[in-house]
């Protein structure tokens, strides 16, 4: 994990491991807001120089459908039994919000009611919303339900809410994570 | 989208609709004022009234209905069986003929009555590409805009897909007839040079376009497609979570196991904090309360975390190497907190910066494979100190006797209940 002495330290390199790598940010998206912009197209245009620095120390920066996010390179714990449960209960919170809204596209902006309408309009849709919440009160309402699921994907960095209080977001384009996700998912034959 | 063409042309004034009909099925001809008038000997003052009225256009001996109205009329019948990319071609091969009788005639005057046919040729080509050009341009826009329904929609740009395939083909086609000097060499009759240069570039220019939308359709169609095949996908996935059948039937666990979707519980992680009792020291205090405003407290995007814009001077970072960092604390008793405090490299001389190196080793550890061997003590201590309650769970080896392995430990920075 020693870096060889040769290597030229990136000028941004510090900004970016604290956005990417411990986690301020999860995604420096192409529709990211302000200085992360920057990050994200200082990145695009210099990636080999920054995984060259950081490739030593087991860590890789990964460029996808319009967004960057590092990966580590050093084996991580294999254990997937709770890991792939929330895995799939975070597909179900996908699932319902590309629905509900019609798609979940990057650069849309998607707001918070029409989720709570779509799913005050099915019951199906209303149940399944509850199971993957994470509001446990019986007395939780709908709205409450629906901002903890878009609270979830402001804090994993798929969405950016713009009106605090409008229930009014931004999809980035991380969102195309999960799509890569699923595109790589094989269902066996029956 | 489409409507009867009988329907619409009955909301027209009777008096007018034959007119309008007849210059609409020759939109791509120049008709001669005097061919019009003969055709509509007994309508004379329908076509004089339209005239004035702007929806007919006569202009240099032609007459041609105004484009508004073509626009107007070509959208409501629904386009795709109006688009005819073929007339180009057949009209080219007129010229072409032209051409080579325009060669075996010796005598100027037959010369002459040729060079004229030809000289109309050249123009109504060069308006018909203009056309063809345009209306695929309209007809694509039209169809990507308003066609809800996504099957009808692909099906339409399937068909537009080929039709400009063949225009361009067919636009080739005429640019080849135009270099061939050795036949056409009518082409150097004075009239002739600024029609047929007119149409070379107009060729060029339809041609470009063409390409351009093709490439536009294509990729439309392409990502259409994609979504398709994506939405089916999900459709499947759904039914699998709705019967337990998921993780059974697909490779999801080895796709986690390959550190995919990761990003989930690495969020989880810049979530989590380090005890705070263990400091004792008021900066650190401080990190703590700046970091729960920035992770659980932001109020807008415009309160969050920002970055200088000035580029910084390049400073290293250190990242600790978890196998080593393992190994070590394998042979010490402390838990693994309080291991990493005490074996905080000394060139980290900044106190912020020790405390991130500090927090990101302990989650680098517990998150490696190394994590596994660790014991977690399951109690779940809570402190409050200054506004903010912390919380933690210890990590210790697995030598340590009598301790119940758990989850993940997660300590956790909240603000302190209201």
């Amino acid at each position: 994990m020693n870096r060889p002495a040769s290597v030229i330290v990136p000028p941004r390199i510090k900004e970016i491991y604290e956005q990417l790598g411990r986690g301020q940010n999860q995604f420096l998206s192409d529709n990211s807001y302000g200085a992360l912009k920057e990050l994200y197209y200082e990145l695009c245009e210099n990636l080999e120089d920054y995984n060259a620095y950081l490739e030593p120390l087991g860590y890789s920066i990964h460029c996808g459908n319009g967004f960057l996010h590092m990966i580590t390179t050093t084996a991580t714990s294999k254990e997937v039994g709770d890991k792939s449960a929330r895995v799939v209960q975070f597909i179900e919170m996908y699932y319902l919000l590309l629905e509900a809204l019609d798609g979940l596209e990057s650069g849309q902006t998607i707001f918070a009611h029409v989720v709570e309408h779509a799913c005050n309009s099915s019951s199906e849709r209303a149940e399944r919303l509850a199971r993957v919440s994470s509001c446990t009160s019986p007395d939780a309402s709908m709205r409450d339900h629906v901002q903890s699921i878009l609270v979830r994907f402001v804090q994993v960095g798929f969405l950016r809410e713009e009106l605090l209080g409008h229930g009014q977001y931004i999809v980035l384009s991380s969102i195309n994570y999960v799509k890569e996700f699923i595109q790589n998912i094989e269902v066996e034959a029956k | 989208m489409h409507t009867d063409e009988d329907s619409l042309y009955s909301i027209i004034r009777a008096e007018y609709r034959n007119i309008i009909r007849f210059l609409f099925s020759h939109r791509y001809e120049e008709l001669p004022s005097h061919i019009v008038y003969a055709q509509f000997l007994a309508k004379t003052n329908s076509l004089e009234f339209l005239i004035r009225a702007g929806q007919l256009i006569e202009e240099d001996g032609f007459i041609y209905l105004n484009d508004d109205l073509v626009k107007w009329l070509e959208s409501s019948f629904g386009i795709s069986e109006g688009l005819n990319v073929s007339g180009i071609d057949e009209r080219a091969k007129d010229t072409y003929t032209f051409y080579l009788n325009y060669e075996n005639l010796t005598s100027e005057a037959s010369r002459s009555k040729i060079t004229r046919q030809i000289w109309r040729s050249l123009k109504e080509l060069a308006h018909m590409v203009r056309g063809t050009q345009s209306d695929i341009q309209r007809l694509v826009d039209r169809e990507i805009t308003y066609e809800n329904d996504p099957l009808i929609k692909l099906d339409r740009l399937e068909l537009y897909a080929g039709k400009t395939e063949d225009f361009e083909r067919n636009i080739r086609r005429c640019q080849r007839l135009l270099e061939d000097t050795e036949i056409m060499k009518a082409s150097l009759e004075p009239t002739l040079r600024s029609p047929r240069s007119r149409l070379s570039k107009q060729l060029s220019r339809s041609y470009s376009a063409a390409a351009e939308m093709s490439g536009i359709i294509i990729e439309y169609i392409h990502r259409a497609k994609e979504n398709q095949a994506f939405y089916s996908k999900m459709n499947e996935i759904m039914d699998l979570i709705q019967s337990k059948e998921l993780l059974a039937r697909t490779n999801i666990e080895a796709l986690v196991a390959d550190g995919q979707m990761g990003v989930l519980w690495k969020a989880e992680a810049a979530h989590t904090q380090l005890p705070s009792h263990l400091w004792e020291k008021e900066h650190l205090l401080l990190k703590f309360q700046e970091k729960a405003r920035q992770f659980n407290l932001i109020e807008s995007h415009q309160d969050a975390p920002s970055l200088d814009h000035v580029i910084p001077e390049a400073e290293p970072i250190y990242i600790a190497d978890p196998a080593r960092v393992f190994k070590r604390f394998q042979s010490s008793n402390k838990d693994l907190l309080e291991f990493l405090i005490d074996t905080a490299p000394a060139k980290i001389s900044k106190p912020q910066e020790k405390t991130d190196y500090l927090l990101e080793t302990f989650c680098l550890v517990v998150g490696s494979q190394y994590g596994e061997q660790l014991y977690y003590e399951n109690i779940n201590r809570r402190i409050a100190i200054d506004g903010c309650s912390y919380s933690y769970a210890t990590a210790f080896s697995k030598d340590g006797t009598g301790r119940k392995r758990g989850t993940i430990p997660t300590v956790i920075l909240k603000p302190l209940a209201q």
